[in-house]
């Protein structure tokens, strides 16, 4: 581990493991091939400092707080949402599909705070974005609360993450395997793990 | 020698005396106080917080940014830093490039590129090492695969003309695709 890596590990209260990542890591070091990553998440620099160990080109959206926070707006009228705003936003969040497609997307906990058309637009715009066998990692709670709004976090080694949250907390809406492949129909479940942490990590692949 | 435009001489100190005007210029000399960028162990350049530049901007020499830049910025071998005052619509050409103000472009440094806590970058990085600190802010690409970096930084370095520096209207605005870059 890093001396970064170390210092996030001894600053933050709150970790996970995080096996299917550990496993996918050691996957795509092995190949040794350039991966182009792509990671929702706010740029941090220890998940930098890890990615770079391997052959990679890494997109950081930054668009978890924001797509997190995308609420659909309703025609006052009719009551239909209305779904160009909605999917404006998240095209503005997610790169061109002209850039080309992704080998690896990180989620993070993201997927717990998209619900409804917010959900189904997020699927839309990130199938461009995958190719047959893309895998996408997914964090998802799996208590009744979870963290009022997204949390960071920082790779520490292949198989454990520091987890930053803040204090307040929210209903959860405690996704099944069922739920997300219905939400994501380009997608299929490859592996899932329920973590001591109270966290189920998902390895996606597109199909 | 670092310059953006040909320097007036005898800008009010030194004067001519004008009974002697058939004798040549004297040659000033660089008043001790003023920022003096040899790119040779000097201490870098520096572009001041009222000074705004559009252009194509390139030197032999280290830079620090506090003003605005729009178009390139082509330092070769050189270092360049955008200070907390510093706002960047450029693409960035440099050894080492260390961000602590804005920026709206991609970053080619040689050795590497540090975002400081107080930047904001947004474009592609192509660089060997790639260092942010907690809170800098990043929203774009980073390349990371020594041969692509290396075949990047190569072909896309623009050609800097030696010795001085024009601005240049119309340069090359940011953010244009580049060869194995994908789009910020």
């Amino acid at each position: 581990m890093s001396a970064r890596a170390e210092a996030a590990a001894d600053a933050d209260g709150g970790a996970t493991s995080s096996p299917l990542f550990a496993a996918l890591a050691a996957e795509l070091e092995a190949a040794g091939d350039r991966v182009s990553i792509l990671d929702l998440g706010a740029a941090n620099g220890t998940n930098i400092e890890y990615f770079g160990r391997m052959p990679c080109a890494l997109h950081i959206a930054d668009a978890v707080g924001t797509l997190a926070a995308l609420r659909p707006e309703t025609d006052p009228e009719t009551g239909a949402v209305r779904t160009e705003p909605l999917e404006a936003a998240v095209r503005d969040e997610l790169p061109a599909p002209a850039g080309g497609a992704f080998d690896l997307v990180l989620c993070w906990d993201l997927l717990n705070y998209l619900e409804g058309p917010v959900f189904a637009a997020f699927a839309a715009h990130l199938a461009p974005l995958l190719r047959k066998g893309t895998r996408v990692h997914a964090l998802i709670w799996s208590q009744p609360r979870m963290p009022l709004a997204p949390a960071r976090f920082r790779i520490l080694e292949p198989g454990r993450m520091a987890v930053e949250a803040g204090p307040a907390v929210r209903e959860c809406p405690r996704y099944t395997q069922r739920d997300l492949e219905r939400q994501l129909p380009g997608l299929r479940v490859q592996r899932s793990m329920l973590l001591r942490s109270g966290v189920q990590e998902y390895l996606f692949q597109a199909r | 020698m670092f310059e953006m435009n040909p320097m007036k001489r005898n800008s009010g100190k030194g004067g001519r005396d004008e009974s002697r005007l058939d004798e040549p210029f004297p040659i000033e000399e660089p008043v001790a106080s003023a920022p003096r960028g040899t790119g040779r162990g000097s201490g870098p350049a520096t572009i001041g917080p009222s000074i705004h530049i559009k252009g194509d901007l390139t030197g032999e020499e280290d830079l620090v940014i506090q003003g605005h830049v729009e178009g390139t910025i082509n330092l070769k071998q050189n270092n360049l830093t955008i200070g907390g005052n510093g706002k960047i619509h450029a693409n960035i050409f440099a050894n080492t490039i260390t961000v602590e103000g804005e920026l709206q472009g991609d970053l080619y440094g040689t050795e590497k590129v540090v975002i400081r806590r107080t930047g904001n970058v947004r474009g592609n990085i192509v660089a060997p090492r790639v260092n942010l600190e907690d809170g800098a802010k990043f929203k774009g690409s980073i390349e990371m695969d020594p041969k692509a970096v290396e075949s990047v930084v190569a072909q896309t370095r623009p050609a800097a003309a030696p010795h001085s520096l024009e601005s240049r209207p119309g340069g090359e605005g940011p953010g244009k695709d580049k060869p194995g870059l994908k789009q910020a």
